[in-house]
């Protein structure tokens, strides 16, 4: 079952990820960060409804959520830029590599990590370097990275500085709060700029749909599978939702990477995936 | 070497720096391609 959960997961958020990056290159990444985390907004609210999940009322708790919730809205604007404007299947992998940040960290803050997850560490790492060199001949190719690593940097110290806050409110309440601060945020920042956001057309509509149902799934079955003792299987598997998105973005956008990108591709997917096992 | 609070209030405020830097010079601004 554990197997079953951790590919519902990657299938969930790698989907969901392909699908929004259709949404931020049409619109820009403010507008589809008002739009998809609105929609998560609902749907954590409504998943948090149905459970009747009531938070424990402690204010220090609640600013700390929203102090490192900062860094989650940054990484997700990283993101949303890098799928705007990158090659999906170069950006996907590396802003999805910030377990790596995160293990790094718990390096620095004392943790002794184990030789595989260290490989997996300078595989990611490799891997970067590799699939960012490109060959040269297409520059553009490489639009995007800066920001795909902007997004692996906030989304690891974020995932790193977490810890202490889901052991008070769990995981659900913290997401609510950062997609809560996203889209107020875009929508003071398209205000400010008197930038009114593109109508939403069916087509939009229905990828934003999309790409939240696909990203709620995700987490549904991430949090099912680690809550039923196949954390390690689960937690693997969901890591290398990435996969799911260079797939689609093979397939459907028919994007084309040089031998040495795909190795570097493959490097740091396979590096994730040894990392998660820590 | 071990990482605090106060390492990790910095990191935060520093990404957050880098962020509100880049979104001023519109580097999030409008459509994408």
């Amino acid at each position: 079952m554990g197997v079953i959960f951790g590919l519902l997961a990657a299938l969930g958020w790698g989907g969901g990820d392909f699908a929004l990056s259709r949404v931020s290159r049409r619109i820009g990444p403010l507008a589809t960060l008002l739009y998809i985390q609105a929609a998560g907004v609902l749907s954590i609210g409504l998943v948090l409804l149905v459970r009747r999940d009531l938070p424990p009322l402690d204010p220090a708790l609640w600013a700390l959520g929203v102090a490192v919730n900062l860094l989650n809205v940054a990484g997700t604007l990283f993101l949303y830029r890098a799928l705007a404007v990158g090659t999906v299947m170069i950006v996907s992998p590396i802003a999805a590599s910030f377990a790596v940040v995160t293990a790094t960290l718990a390096m620095l803050g004392g943790e002794r990590l184990a030789p595989l997850t260290l490989a997996g560490v300078a595989l990611v790492m490799a891997g970067v370097v590799v699939v960012s060199r490109g060959e040269g001949r297409e520059p553009l190719a490489l639009n995007g990275v800066p920001a795909a690593l902007g997004a692996a940097l906030a989304y690891g110290v974020f995932f790193y500085l977490l810890g202490p806050v889901t052991a008070g409110l769990g995981i659900a309440w913290p997401i609510l709060i950062g997609r809560v601060m996203a889209c107020s945020l875009a929508a003071v920042a398209l205000l400010w700029r008197r930038q009114r956001p593109a109508p939403l057309s069916p087509r939009l509509l229905a990828l934003i749909v999309i790409a939240t149902s696909l990203d709620t799934l995700g987490f549904l079955a991430y949090n099912t599978g680690i809550a039923t003792a196949y954390v390690t299987v689960v937690t693997a598997l969901a890591s290398i939702f990435s996969a799911v998105t260079v797939l689609l973005a093979w397939v459907l956008l028919r994007e084309r990477l040089v031998r040495a990108q795909w190795a570097g591709v493959v490097a740091v997917l396979v590096g994730v995936l040894l990392v998660s096992l820590r | 070497m071990s990482i605090g609070w106060i390492e990790c209030l910095i990191i935060l405020a520093l990404v957050v720096l880098v962020a509100a830097v880049a979104f001023r010079a519109g580097y999030f601004r409008g459509r994408g391609h």
